[in-house]
């Protein structure tokens, strides 16, 4: 009699936990893994820390320095083969785009055509680049 | 609608607009609506008005540029900074003809150049942002090559 309700206990206990687990899971994922061509590369955070060659990598950092008239901004990202883009950026609004990178970010960039300067920075933020 | 808020020197498009028409009829157009035929001098001075504008029109700033104010204007670099500057470019350098780059390179590159205004750090670590886009370079280390 103990053995069955410890056994119905168990059961309980676990088909509790698939739930939990099912609905901790639940909607839709999108970890875009690093991409890259010349001049742009883009990617999630997600997919790239989660990827299984555990080389890829994308991010933004910006800084200022006391006394400095503008800021600076930094994307950088490195594909599975190993290859680097990156590039600056000074302006306020492409420093206002890399500042709103985050864990649930798809970050695509460009380069200028002076190869080192960004033409273009875009970060979307949504629930599918992140995981819960 | 106002064109102009400025009454001691209206907007130069809207002078030179004004100017040419005028110089083309050859007369002027009064407020109470009669027009009057110009001298040769008046026309000699329609003609500098013109050229006055013009200059002025093509010295204007393209308008996504800034035209630069002395607080945008960098401030000049002291001799210790000057002095990180000129070891930050020699490394990249040094390091570019090699045609590798490390952690460590790096990491001694951010040391050097850290207390430099972003545009100067930007401008000494241009060389290897370059390379490394072009696949000139390779960066042999972890997280960002700069």
């Amino acid at each position: 009699m103990k053995s069955k309700q410890r056994t119905y206990i168990k059961l309980g206990t676990a088909s509790l936990a698939v739930t939990i687990a099912g609905l901790a899971i639940a909607g839709s994922e999108y970890p875009v893994p690093v991409n890259m061509g010349s001049d742009w590369a883009g990617g999630t955070s997600l997919g790239a820390r989660t990827a299984s060659d555990k080389t890829q990598a994308i991010s933004c950092h910006t800084w200022a320095m006391n006394g400095a008239s503008t800021g600076a901004g930094y994307c950088w990202a490195r594909h599975s083969g190993g290859a680097y883009r990156q590039c600056f950026a000074t302006s306020a609004e492409q420093l206002a785009v890399m500042r709103s990178v985050g864990p649930a970010s798809y970050i695509n960039f460009s380069v200028a055509s002076n190869g080192y300067h960004c033409q273009s920075v875009q970060v979307s933020n949504g629930s599918a680049y992140m995981r819960y | 609608m106002a064109l102009s808020t400025n009454t001691a020197r209206p907007d130069p498009a809207l002078r030179l607009a004004c100017a040419g028409v005028l110089a083309i009829w050859g007369s002027i157009a009064c407020d109470n609506g009669s027009a009057a035929q110009l001298s040769p001098a008046q026309m000699e001075e329609m003609r500098t008005l013109i050229r006055e504008e013009i200059r002025a029109v093509q010295q204007q700033p393209a308008p996504n540029q800034s035209a630069g104010t002395a607080d945008d204007a960098p401030s000049p670099l002291t001799a210790e900074q000057k002095s990180a500057q000129a070891s930050g470019v020699e490394l990249v350098n040094k390091l570019l003809a090699a045609g590798k780059w490390t952690t460590k390179n790096r990491d001694t590159l951010r040391k050097q150049i850290r207390t430099l205004p972003p545009m100067v750090q930007i401008e000494v670590a241009r060389p290897l942002i370059v390379a490394l886009n072009g696949d000139k370079a390779k960066y042999e280390g972890d997280g960002p090559a700069f």
